[in-house]
């Protein structure tokens, strides 16, 4: 038996690999602050949600978070939670977003949303599970400017790249 | 514009429940002076005025307490002591006899190190005098105290009679009254319809319930230097005492004299200088952060697990934290700079 | 700029810097600007003072006055009618929760916050 394959699941294949590049890449990165990473994931999860709707989204992203996981040796360690927690809540969002926007938001906006409920996510998990000390509330505001100062690029970029998709 | 409504809807939603995430206040706090040391409780979602009610009954409770095991102004404790001392009997007051068998039992437990029935020591040294000693008392006269051996086991309860076979015995519940007190009060709370609240008598903590939707979060301080070496959080039910050097003292060149006498000896005991301990029971936990201080740093694993208690940490005369494994396991090390942590299985 | 933000972006934007705005000021704003020192004295509530305003004060206890000193967000005995001091010793208090006692004189401090550190002090 052959498994027919259709260009989208090829297409899907390809991002979701270039998505996992990205998160291997950002994952190598030294950072100033233990789990702050830029996010340029994101931007591939974006971009699939304006081509290929929320569904596509869903798939590339949660796929992202399981290959990096196995790839890295994280998975289902502490690090894969705070991954997927975050990779849950920001499809949540989006999800929420397409239902209530009306397709009112552009890349920047679903971009935005997804980096703020990535980090809150992460910062939910952190604390419930690992450390719930109320001194780590204190960092919330900070996570949460970074989240937005990040999302925002990763937007500008998705927009850049949708344009590009457009011209070629 | 229909389309804006909705993100207007979004940004209210979002808004509201940020908003109802704010911590409610719904606490009551009182602070006041009994056991000559300073009491304070914290109630949780009580009204005002059931809580006002609570604390005038609590203090007056409190100060009834205070009077009943005095130990050297005119009050029930002194006569028995009186009457033991004299006949070598007497009938035990009702307010008194829950006392007895707990002490005896956690002094024996204890090898003899908490020893209630040293009152004639503590009251030489006069630590717990409103008027507090400059200078530590003659040889000659601890010398001839120890020599005479009051203990626990020279003691028989017979129903509300007690008996003691030697008349050195006095009676002096002051290494435990305080951890048993703050129990008490909570009982007495909860008589009143509270189930939420701390009651800390100093270094002795009690509490039931929580408060709210997070347990009582409490601070253990410095032995040293200003503000907190750890804090835990107390759940329904337990109680945390903690024992230190610079609770009551005075200094003679450069010495320090405190008020954590080793019954063996009659001097203050040299082996730590702060006991915390956490257990379900506030008098275990007061009379066993006292023994483990005077065991010291080399035998207090011994005299915990003798008493039966399994939380505990030692803070050494070098300033560093023995803890054993289930205290390790909750506490939170706070002190800065960060003491050197020892975990210590119980043997 | 239409061209890359749409007008949902946009008010999604203002919003969200806002609401991070606000974050700053409440889950900051509350370790200082929004604590308070409460003064006991003979078992009564004699006062409540902001922590953020400097002030030097006297507390009348059973013994005399004690002295208090607000600095820096900070609150402690300067001195205090007892003999042994250990009110001065005891240091600065600066959190929520955090408490200390002449007991001699029957004064006492506690930092008050919304959410305080410690429910209770160990001492």
């Amino acid at each position: 038996m052959e498994l027919s394959t259709t260009r989208e699941d090829h297409l899907i294949a390809w991002l979701t690999a270039l998505a996992v590049a990205i998160h291997l890449i950002e994952a190598a990165l030294p950072s100033p602050l233990p789990g702050v990473k830029p996010g340029l994931a994101n931007v591939i999860t974006i971009v699939v949600l304006m081509r290929f709707g929320w569904r596509t989204a869903a798939w590339v992203s949660l796929l992202r978070v399981l290959v990096s996981g196995l790839l890295l040796g994280t998975f289902l360690s502490p690090t894969f939670a705070l991954s997927l927690g975050g990779a849950l809540c920001s499809v949540a969002i989006l999800w929420l977003a397409l239902q209530l926007g009306r397709g009112g938001f552009g890349p920047v906006g679903y971009s935005v949303l997804a980096a703020l409920a990535h980090m809150t996510g992460q910062f939910g998990i952190a604390y419930t599970l690992f450390i719930p000390h109320p001194g780590l509330l204190h960092l919330l505001p900070v996570l949460l400017t970074l989240a937005l100062l990040f999302g925002t690029t990763s937007g500008i970029l998705a927009r850049s790249m949708l344009k590009g998709f457009d011209n070629a | 514009m229909p389309r804006y409504l909705h993100y207007f809807a979004v940004l209210v939603v979002a808004f509201l429940i940020s908003a109802c995430s704010r911590p409610q206040p719904g606490v009551q706090e009182q602070q006041f002076v009994a056991f000559g040391t300073l009491i304070s409780v914290t109630l949780y979602a009580v009204d005002e005025q059931q809580a006002q009610r609570a604390f005038q009954e609590l203090e007056a409770y409190f100060n009834q307490l205070h009077h009943d095991w005095h130990a050297w102004e005119p009050s029930p404790l002194v006569e028995l002591n009186q009457a033991l001392a004299t006949q070598g009997a007497a009938e035990v007051p009702a307010v008194i006899l829950p006392l007895i068998t707990p002490a005896q039992r956690l002094s024996i437990a204890s090898g003899g190190l908490f020893n209630p029935a040293m009152g004639g020591l503590f009251a030489l040294w006069g630590f717990q005098s409103d008027d507090p000693p400059r200078t530590p008392p003659a040889d000659a006269e601890i010398n001839s105290l120890l020599a005479q051996h009051p203990s626990m086991a020279d003691l028989q309860l017979n129903g509300t009679t007690l008996r003691t076979t030697n008349p050195a015995v006095k009676l002096d519940f002051g290494a435990f009254a305080k951890g048993y007190a703050a129990q008490l009060g909570c009982k007495r709370l909860q008589q009143l319809g509270i189930d939420n609240a701390i009651v800390a008598v100093a270094g002795d903590i009690h509490v039931i319930g929580n408060r709210g939707e997070r347990a009582w979060r409490v601070g253990v301080r410095h032995p040293r230097t200003p503000g907190i070496i750890a804090s835990t959080e107390l759940h329904d039910g337990e109680s945390i005492s903690t024992s230190g050097d610079y609770e009551r003292y005075f200094d003679v060149d450069n010495i320090r004299y405190h008020h954590l006498l080793d019954p063996r000896t009659g001097y203050p005991a040299r082996g730590a200088i702060s006991v915390t301990v956490i257990n379900n029971d506030g008098a275990t936990a007061d009379a066993s952060a006292s023994a483990l201080f005077i065991a010291g740093v080399e035998h207090w694993a011994e005299v915990a697990k003798a008493m039966g208690v399994d939380q505990v940490m030692l803070i050494d005369i070098e300033g560093e934290a023995h803890l054993t494994p289930a205290m390790a396991a909750r506490l939170r090390i706070e002190g800065d700079p960060a003491p050197e942590l020892y975990i210590q299985e119980l043997p | 700029m239409r061209d890359w933000l749409t007008k949902a972006d946009m008010l999604l934007l203002l919003f969200v810097t806002g609401l991070v705005v606000w974050l700053y000021v409440a889950i900051w704003g509350a370790d200082t600007a929004a604590l308070e020192v409460e003064i006991w004295s003979r078992g009564e509530r004699v006062q409540t003072l902001p922590l953020a305003e400097d002030r030097l004060l006297s507390v009348a206890g059973v013994l005399g006055d004690s002295h208090i000193e607000i600095k820096h967000a900070e609150a402690r005995f300067v001195d205090s009618p007892c003999s042994n001091k250990l009110c001065v010793l005891h240091g600065a208090l600066r959190h929520a929760g955090e408490t200390t006692a002449c007991l001699p004189n029957q004064v006492s401090l506690r930092i008050l916050g919304r959410d305080p550190r410690y429910d209770a002090i160990n001492f």
